[in-house]
């Protein structure tokens, strides 16, 4: 008797340590946030009350002391920080307790989350393509019509357009960058007393003179980690923008013209080009792809190169490099020259709201993000940190087109900005992030691979065709 | 005896006045407030808030005064005159007062609770299940027909679980099917019925037996078939059941026949699993009735009763024997469990998801394989004809030739022999030289596109077989230990470079990475090992070898990421490597170059001396390397009087133009070596762990054989290759596999330095780039499916050389 315990001892043991292991990975979840709905004892809380009252309650207090989870991309201690300080307001406001949380391999975590059943309550995603699949998938919950109608109404006509799948709205427009401006370097245009170019041919003549006068024109780095060739991508679409049209662009986007269109491998071949004539570009990390898009703002500040086609929310990488913006600052700023047929496009990008748990507070906070005075305390909130990081006056970095704001809540120059994009004719959404992420990865790689040279453009683009 | 006898016994005897009995009451006191604890505990949060606070506060009181109690214990335990018996008592005081200290934290955090919940969870049902399964097998030898009832109560019960569960679960989330009414109360009714079969059955013996098996065999089944659930009822046909049935019982007794045991038996198992495959397997579940359920389920049931029936009452032997093997299957669980559970259930889902569209909804077949192996990006053969005109080939073709030419002459030096089989191999090597020289020139346009590849493969295989042959008859002197060998080695490291700089892909990176880094960390691993084997400051030189492998991959590959750097031409270079290469041209052009070039001339005209030295005293291999060494010196000397740049500064129009080496980071200057630039920190760290094995194979090689072979004049060299390799061979085939796992999975290394782009990607970072960024588990699973078929080779082969050396 006494031998046989002792040898179903260790196994026992082993047992037991397996199944608490298997146990314990049952359990974890369960003692997260569940993302199930509302339990039932609860008598289901927000299905009796009209969608559009959810702020109001909120702001009454009625769902304090729950708590909301934000996933998102922003990082920085100014964006980030900026969030966390907004969301604070919103927690004064309400007692909902909102918690963002900020990592660098958003996209592969967010898609983890989301597999393992397991998503946060809400997210702020960048690609409209992304939001779209996750609605395929049936893993992003639809907003509701009355917070869509209210949120619509304060926004131009359209902005939420790309996260509409079958009727349904699945994501709400947060942020907007303005992806058409021109950032040159002052002291360089004054003593040359060069004329911001009004047109592309005007702008490629300016380069020109700028390299016979021992000036580098360019700035140009597309490398960013995971999603290198992001920045190729814009001035691809900048350039399809300008030099076809828009509604190519829309066909492009929607995938009805293909790459290996002539019309598309053109302005590739155009854009390369420029970029490929000896002295036309400085790029710090020793090649165009090797070099950090954000490292393209000090040698601006320091008249390495003259010019620098990048989204408004570069103005704060001009602000740590030492750079200040403006008429008066290092840095001027200009619309990106049109294509010179009398079309003023733009072209903007920006990020959403999608929420992955129906719940009261989730759908106030959504709501509360997109209206105007979520968005003016984001931006106030930006505009402080931007300022105790580098000086009076810095631009923020963040930039909505909400109809509703305050306008005394921008610098001069963003207000230029914010006016541009009320008004701005014909206006499209960054083409790469409305594509389907592998699409889109393939436009980054491919896109890449023909700025390095390692491919022609014919090529690359027919490969970006296969990929997807 | 066993332990906890000898403890039992000595703890009583504890002198009740002395520190160590005042522990043991401590102790004691302890237990009892550990069992007011549990029933306490039992109440918290049952009941209302309030009983639930009062026995909160309650349970940190008593965890805290455990915990105390614990320590207290200890500390007087310890502190009494060190006995054995004092020593044990403070142990359990100490694990009384880690107790305490956990149960605070059980109150205290919800994460600790859970754990605790499912370890107290989790050692009870073991120890329950270990305890039940222990008397059952005792029963085995003792009674066996209250085995075999307990054994049929066993699997009545699991059948009732099985056929309520779902209902069960239904029952608990409120979605209860449509045949709700049968519940809970099956379980002990299937429970009873077969212990009442399983005793009977176990205690009839002849034809009684057969009559009890196919009986309550079929009872089983009937009752079994009444209570299926209505999605699981299946439509019998009778032409597919009887044919299933029918041929498996004929392959059952034909199996049986074969492998010598009783055809009768082997026909019945047959015609039972035929049976459920027909009734179960092939018709559609779930559009049946209950009356064909009852029957399908019934003849199973039957069915395998006589086949229990058949065979003869256990004697004593079998009993043992079976209680042997059920023991080893028990002891074999949990870890049976966890490796299916962590490891076989992954992979299979993976498969299983490799075949679903990207969300895992519908099946798409091959698909996704079709897809991947579509992308130029993944696989690319286009190129394929490029190979045999490379210059890489024509460097293969050529070391070829030497390596075999210089094994030759070796040979003749050695006996004076010259074997025909190496002769005719470097003639075909001469062949290939020949043929790559006109190919590279054009000169074979005219031919069909396949004609000189398909002579290649002939010319390389014809040698590969003529070489196989002659070492096979001369395995001692066959002259290739020597230079020749090692020529015949780069050859192969050409070879494998004119293939994979053609053929491109993510597919074909992986290959390269595992040939050229296993070939490299190992080669250079067994050489140093080789070499600082007794030497001067081993152990220090091994030390630093073997230091890169306390790096993480990332950390590797951003450290070698910073190496290669390349920055503008206006800006100082802050990489290593490129620092060295515009620092050395910078030199080139400035007023210092007269004086640098002196000192260069000075070491060239060292070296040459060196190597001439090295040749009088006939160690070529020394010679050698020094003459080459100082070739390039004077070469290099030359070029600084010349003037005209050197390195990254060249002089165009008079005009020093700098320009940095693009190591990773684009393939305009070194094409698709820039994976082995990317490859290179992998070899780094991996040469350390291979140096460590093959030095600890080295030093277990038995000395008497060594200098058994010195005795008999073998050179160091000679020693190395007939006595230490050949001793160390199992060393070196545990090192290769390990290496080649390791890089077939590598991921970090490239997702660092590369990302995967300027054609640089692996089957791990695409792999997650589909699944993770593009979110197509499909595709990503096919990848990842296509890494593990590609890595199962080595396992197997890993595997069966373990077991044969274990055999």
């Amino acid at each position: 008797m006494k031998r046989t315990k002792l040898r179903f001892a260790a196994p026992l043991a082993a047992l037991g340590l397996v199944i608490a292991a298997c146990a314990g990975d049952a359990d974890e979840p369960a003692a997260s946030p569940a993302p199930a709905p509302a339990p039932a004892a609860e008598a289901n809380p927000w299905d009796d009350i009209p969608e559009e009252d959810i702020l109001g309650r909120a702001l009454a207090g009625a769902y304090e002391g729950r708590s909301v989870s934000v996933f998102g991309s922003e990082r920085s201690e100014v964006e980030a920080g900026a969030f966390n300080d907004t969301l604070a307001l919103f927690r004064e406001a309400t007692g909902i307790n909102a918690v963002y949380t900020g990592s660098a391999d958003f996209e592969p975590q967010l898609n983890v989350m989301i597999q393992g059943n397991n998503p946060p309550d809400m997210a702020l995603i960048p690609q409209p393509g992304g939001v779209r699949g996750f609605a395929a998938a049936g893993s992003v919950l639809a907003v509701p019509a009355a917070i869509v109608e209210r949120t619509n109404a304060q926004f131009p006509a359209g902005t939420n357009d790309p996260y509409v799948v079958d009727g349904s709205t699945y994501a709400l427009r947060y942020k907007t960058d303005l992806k058409s401006i021109l950032w040159y370097n002052n002291a360089i245009f004054a003593d040359n007393g060069y004329e911001i170019p009004d047109s592309w041919d005007a702008l490629k003549a300016l380069s020109a003179t700028m390299i016979a006068d021992g000036i580098t024109p360019w700035c140009v780095g597309i490398e960013s980690g995971g999603a290198t060739g992001w920045p190729f991508t814009d001035w691809m679409e900048e350039m399809v923008l300008r030099l076809v049209d828009e509604n190519v662009y829309d066909q492009w986007t929607a995938g009805d013209v293909t790459f290996s269109d002539p019309r598309i491998v053109e302005v590739a071949e155009e854009i390369l080009s420029v970029w490929n004539t000896p002295g036309m570009v400085y790029a710090s990390g020793g090649t165009i792809a090797a070099t950090p898009f954000g490292a393209n703002a000090e040698p601006l500040v320091n008249g390495q190169c003259a010019m620098h086609r990048q989204a408004q929310f570069f103005a704060s990488f001009f602000d740590s490099a030492g750079g200040t913006i403006g008429p008066d600052g290092d840095v001027g700023v200009a619309y990106f020259p049109a294509g010179g047929d009398g079309r003023s496009p733009v072209l903007t990008a920006g990020n959403s709201v999608a929420a992955f748990r129906d719940a009261p507070e989730v759908w106030a906070l959504m709501t509360w993000l997109t209206d105007a005075e979520g968005q003016e305390a984001r931006q106030r909130a930006q505009a402080t940190r931007a300022a105790a990081a580098s000086g009076p006056g810095a631009a923020s970095g963040f930039m909505s087109s909400n109809a509703n704001l305050d306008p005394s809540v921008f610098n001069p120059v963003e207000r230029t900005w914010y006016e541009t994009l009320a008004s701005a004719s014909p206006a499209r959404f960054d083409a790469s992030d409305l594509m389907v992420p592998a699409r889109n990865r393939a436009f980054w790689d491919e896109g890449t691979a023909a700025v390095n040279g390692d491919k022609s453009v014919a090529d690359a683009f027919a490969a970006i065709d296969a990929a997807s | 005896m066993t332990a906890t006898m000898v403890e039992r016994e000595t703890i009583s005897d504890i002198d009740p006045g002395g520190p160590a009995g005042a522990a043991r009451r401590t102790l004691m006191l302890g237990g009892g407030l550990f069992a007011v604890f549990l029933v306490a505990s039992f109440f918290n949060g049952a009941s209302d808030p309030e009983i639930g606070a009062v026995t909160q506060t309650l349970q940190r009181i008593l965890a805290a005064l455990i915990g105390a109690g614990g320590i207290l214990g200890a500390l007087r335990a310890f502190r009494s005159p060190e006995t054995v018996m004092s020593r044990r008592v403070g142990r359990l005081a100490l694990g009384l007062a880690a107790t305490g200290l956990v149960w605070w934290l059980y109150l205290e955090r919800d994460g600790v609770r859970g754990a605790v919940h499912s370890v107290v969870l989790a050692l009870v049902l073991s120890s329950v299940i270990f305890v039940i399964a222990n008397r059952w097998l005792d029963q085995s030898l003792r009674s066996w027909a209250r085995f075999t009832g307990i054994s049929g109560a066993a699997l009545g019960l699991l059948l009732g679980v099985l056929l309520v569960a779902n209902d069960a679960m239904g029952l608990f989330l409120g979605t209860v099917g449509s045949r709700a009414d049968r519940s809970l109360w099956l379980i002990p009714v299937v429970a009873l019925v077969g212990g009442v079969f399983g005793t009977v059955f176990g205690a009839s013996e002849g034809r009684m037996r057969l009559i009890v098996g196919v009986a309550g065999g079929a009872g089983t089944g009937v009752l079994i078939g009444a209570f299926l659930r209505t999605g699981s009822l299946p439509s019998l046909e009778l032409v597919p059941l009887l044919a299933a049935t029918a041929g498996f019982a004929v392959f059952g007794g034909v199996l049986a026949q074969v492998r010598g045991r009783d055809l009768a038996r082997g026909a019945v198992l047959g015609g039972a699993f035929g049976w459920l495959l027909g009734a179960f397997g092939f018709p559609e579940l779930g559009g049946g009735t209950v009356l064909e359920a009852m029957l399908g389920a019934g003849v199973l049931g039957a069915l395998v009763g006589l086949r229990m029936g058949l065979s003869p009452t256990r004697d004593m032997g079998d009993r043992l024997r079976l209680e042997g093997r059920i023991r080893t299957i028990i002891f074999l669980a949990p870890a049976l469990t966890f490796l299916s559970a962590a490891l076989v259930v992954p992979t299979m889902r993976t498969i299983y998801i490799s075949f679903l569209e990207r969300g895992s909804d519908g099946f798409v077949g091959l698909d996704n394989f079709r897809f991947i192996f579509g992308q130029p990006s993944f696989y690319n053969v286009s190129a394929w004809r490029s190979i045999f005109g490379s210059i890489e080939f024509l460097a293969f073709a050529f070391a070829l030739t030497l390596g075999l030419g210089l094994a030759i002459r070796q040979r003749r030096d050695i006996d004076g022999l010259v074997p025909p089989r190496l002769v005719v191999a470097t003639g075909t090597g001469l062949v290939l030289l020949l043929g790559s020289i006109a190919d590279r020139n054009g000169l074979l346009d005219a031919l069909p596109v396949a004609a000189w590849p398909l002579v290649s493969i002939a010319a390389i295989l014809a040698i590969v077989v003529a070489v196989a042959d002659y070492l096979r008859r001369n395995p001692g002197n066959s002259g290739l230990s020597g230079p020749g060998g090692g020529a015949l080695g780069i050859a192969a490291l050409m070879f494998m470079f004119a293939v994979f700089v053609q053929l491109r892909g993510t597919l074909f990176n992986n290959l390269w990475w595992v040939v050229l880094v296993t070939s490299t960390a190992a080669g250079l691993g067994l050489a140093i090992a080789a070499l600082a084997d007794r030497a001067r400051a081993e152990s220090a030189a091994k030390s630093i070898i073997f230091m890169p492998m306390a790096l993480s991959f990332v950390g590797a590959g951003i450290i070698w990421r910073f190496m290669y750097l390349a920055r503008p031409q206006q800006d100082p270079q802050t990489g290593v490597l490129n620092a060295l290469w515009v620092g050395l041209g910078n030199l080139a052009v400035s007023d210092r170059a007269g004086t640098a070039a002196l000192i260069i001339l000075a070491v060239a005209a060292l070296l040459a001396l060196f190597a001439l030295l090295a040749f009088q005293q006939r160690s070529l291999g020394t010679g050698w390397f020094a003459g080459l060494l100082a070739l390039w010196a004077a070469w290099l000397g030359s070029r600084f009087l010349a003037g005209d740049g050197v390195a990254g500064v060249q002089v165009v129009d008079g005009e020093p133009v700098t320009s940095a080496l693009l190591f990773i980071s684009g393939t305009q200057q070194f094409g698709a070596y820039n994976n082995v630039f990317i490859m290179l920190p992998f070899v780094w760290v991996y040469t350390g762990f291979a140096m460590v094995i093959f030095s600890a194979a080295i030093k277990g090689v038995p000395s008497d054989l060594l200098e058994a072979g010195r005795v008999d004049g073998a050179t160091e060299a000679q020693a190395f290759w007939r006595i230490v390799l050949p001793q160390i061979r199992p060393t070196i085939g545990v090192v290769v596999t390990t290496i080649i796992v390791v890089v077939m999975k590598v991921f970090d290394i490239v997702k660092v330095m590369t990302n995967g782009n300027f054609g640089t990607q692996v089957l791990a970072n695409e792999m997650w780039n589909r699944a993770f960024i593009d979110g197509n588990f499909g595709v990503g699973s096919a990848v990842a499916t296509i890494l593990f078929l590609s890595v199962l080779p080595v396992m197997y082969v890993n595997i069966r050389r373990m077991q044969k050396e274990a055999a």
